[in-house]
């Protein structure tokens, strides 16, 4: 009784074929995954084995080609555009690797944005992304625009991005991809920091151990199906640089 | 909320790619812009000249009717085939007849005239011969013209009965025939369009200005002599006789009508079956003719700005597919965060409706330079009617959101995912 209660995310026999041409990729083969709130999480597994699939469909970026997707209690394989772009508004924040800031706007107004798609009025929309910035250390680069910053610093806008509508999960695709080891740390500490204050659920993909360390727990993908929903990582060529 | 974030987002985004695609953009612009200043220039004359013309119109008093050889539509393009053979085929009118319809119980008044302002009439002062606009009128003329006496005196009814050879001139006239002098109690002579001269000279007793009318701005070198004088001493096209009836006081406009077309009918000696072979024209009639001419050249106007918006909206389509596809990306964003497809489509048709109102305010600029000059700079009064700048308004966006819809529509389906991966 507990435990489902505090389920955030639960999938069933969760598949997703891609059309290419004449041929069918299945991409993801019947996942089943539960994942409790205020977890931690990195997904592992080779290129190719579905992670992105996977994380695009948690984020409801995407519908499920067949199984059950029940997002926060409510099973969402059949909502139609609109109920999804609602929900990724309000319950989803997206971190990508490459960031996608827009270029043209500054770090406040990228980081308005969902609250903007969220009908939240302008004077409270500017109060909370000036928070969320401040919560990232860019208190002062608010009126910056993205290639007026580095790229630790545009990821940190885009962490803003997605905290600033307080979502109850935080999906990470490679998020320190292209970034360098130490500017990757500082990106680590952030969601160190959010995990043990804000009580987010962060999924995290990586195919970094070192990076993947920092999560409690290590769910492996291969080809498209689950490997291990918690694997163990600490192998020694891992640490060693 | 997040309707009216987008729009400002959307101006700033279209002026942005604007700048960045300056040929593509130029020329939707210039094809709003055209459509718009078509719309703003054509409006403003046609409104002016419409209230040039009513205003003349009703300056005559809405009940007075004239009486013409053939219907005026002889005259002016739009008259049909039956009407342009019935202008050389019925006899002119006879000046005389004008007196029997005076005696009419109905009628008030009615004076022959003869507009031989179109016919190259000169006058002639020693060596000096200078082309006028004369017409022949009766001595009550100012009590239906909107013009004014400026200096000395209109002919006297007992003039114009008589036929004495004096004039009233603008103020044209007497400086380019008398180089400047006062022209009062000056004389000169009248010759026809063939340079023949008129033995009896014409005497200036007056100087008069005629009203600021289109229909007057046309005509310089305005001389209006007595009728009767025209009738002896300067010799013109019968044809250009027309009546100027008035009712009486009180008489129904189609009495008055029916009375002169009974003693028309007789003075021409028509039997009962037989048509009329003269035209009685009331100022509606003269009124829809104009409608007809407007209704043409609104046609015009459509046209030509349809051309125009056109173009520009072609453009639209161009600009707005390259920008969807260069901002797929971030479209992809913008629904990860929470956009849904109306917040996109709203997105790229506040752009486009920015990308046409740009070259409609332009388009809006020039036409108002335009009709300015007009103003100015010919007789032509026209002004700006607050309509046309809210139909221009109104026409540029729509021309925006009517061929913005497409590509914004295409940006607006697009998957997030595959919009996320697009390069
Ligand atoms: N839009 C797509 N169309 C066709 N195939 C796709 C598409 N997206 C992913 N795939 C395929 O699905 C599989 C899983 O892809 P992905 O989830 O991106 O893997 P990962 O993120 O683990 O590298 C791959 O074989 C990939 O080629
Ligand atoms: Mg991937």
């Amino acid at each position: 009784m507990d435990a489902t209660r505090d389920l955030v995310i639960m999938t069933r026999g969760l598949t997703k074929d891609y059309q290419m041409g004449s041929e069918t990729v299945h991409a993801l083969r019947g996942v089943d995954l539960e994942i409790r709130r205020n977890e931690y999480i990195a997904v592992m597994g080779p290129s190719g084995s579905g992670k992105s699939t996977l994380m695009n469909l948690i984020g409801c970026l995407d519908t499920p080609s067949g199984g059950e997707y029940v997002l926060n209690g409510q099973a969402v394989q059949d909502l139609d555009d609109d109920e999804l772009a609602r929900i990724r508004n309000r319950e989803i924040g997206f971190v990508f690797q490459t960031f996608n800031l827009l270029p043209r706007a500054s770090s406040l107004h990228n980081v308005e944005l969902p609250l903007i798609y969220g009908g939240v009025g302008s004077a409270e929309r500017r109060e909370r992304a000036e928070e969320a910035l401040r919560m990232v250390d860019l208190g002062d680069r608010m009126e910056h625009k993205p290639n007026e910053l580095s790229g630790g610093q545009r990821q940190r806008v885009a962490i803003a991005r997605a905290l600033v509508n307080r979502p109850s999960i935080l999906l990470a695709d490679e998020p320190t991809g292209n970034l360098d080891s130490a500017t990757s740390a500082e990106i680590m500490a952030v969601f160190e920091h959010l995990h043990k204050n804000s009580g987010q659920t962060i999924i995290m993909v990586t195919h970094e151990y070192d990076i993947a360390a920092h999560a409690e727990r290590v769910i492996t993908l291969r080809d498209g199906q689950i490997e291990s929903l918690d694997a163990d990582i600490t192998v020694p060529h891992a640490v060693a640089q | 909320m997040s309707w009216l974030v987008a729009l400002g987002e959307g101006i700033v985004i279209a002026l942005d790619s604007l700048r960045a695609n300056k040929v593509r953009s130029g020329l939707t612009i210039l094809g709003v812009t055209i459509g718009v200043t078509v719309v703003m220039v054509m409006a403003a004359a046609i409104t002016g000249i419409n209230d040039s013309f009513t205003e003349l119109i009703s300056s005559r008093g809405p009940t007075t009717f004239y009486v013409a050889h053939a219907p005026q539509g002889g005259g002016i393009q739009t008259g049909t085939e039956e009407e342009e053979s019935a202008f050389m085929k019925n006899p002119p009118l006879e000046p005389r007849w004008a007196d029997q319809l005076a005696q009419l119980p109905a009628i008030k008044s009615a004076d022959a005239i003869a507009d031989l302002s179109q016919s190259g009439y000169k006058a002639r002062h020693r060596d000096r011969d200078i082309g006028v606009a004369l017409v022949a009128v009766g001595a009550d003329f100012l009590e239906t013209d909107n013009g004014q006496l400026e200096d000395g005196r209109f002919f006297t009814s007992t003039e114009a009965k008589r036929g004495r050879p004096v004039a009233v001139v603008d103020s044209q006239v007497a400086e380019d025939l008398y180089e400047g002098r006062d022209p009062l109690q000056r004389q000169f002579t009248i010759a026809s369009p063939s340079g023949q001269g008129t033995a009896t000279p014409f005497q200036v007793v007056g100087t008069y200005r005629r009203a600021d009318n289109l229909f007057a701005g046309f005509v310089s070198h305005y001389m209006l002599i007595p009728f009767e004088s025209a009738w002896q001493y300067v010799p013109f096209w019968h044809r250009l006789i027309t009546f100027i009836v008035t009712p009486k006081d009180g008489v129904p406009i189609d009495v008055a009508m029916d009375q002169v077309e009974g003693k028309m009918r007789q003075i021409r000696r028509l039997h009962p079956g037989q048509k009329d072979n003269f035209a009685i024209i009331t100022q509606d009639e003269i009124l829809k003719l104009w409608g007809q001419l407007t209704t043409a050249l609104f046609s015009v106007m459509f046209a030509l700005s349809s051309v125009g918006l056109m173009v520009g909206g072609v453009g639209v389509i161009g600009i707005m597919m390259i920008s969807v596809t260069e901002r797929t990306r971030e479209i992809g964003v913008r629904k990860a965060l929470g956009a849904r497809r109306n917040d996109i489509l709203w997105q790229f048709l506040v752009e486009a409706s920015t990308v046409t109102l740009v070259g409609g305010a332009t388009g809006m600029a020039i036409g108002g330079a335009i009709v300015w000059a007009i103003d100015h700079w010919t007789p032509i009064p026209a002004t700006v009617p607050l309509w046309s700048v809210l139909a221009a308004l109104g026409v540029s966006a729509l021309t925006g959101i009517g061929f913005g819809l497409y590509p914004a529509s295409r940006g607006a389906r697009l998957d997030p995912v595959e919009a996320l991966r697009y390069e």
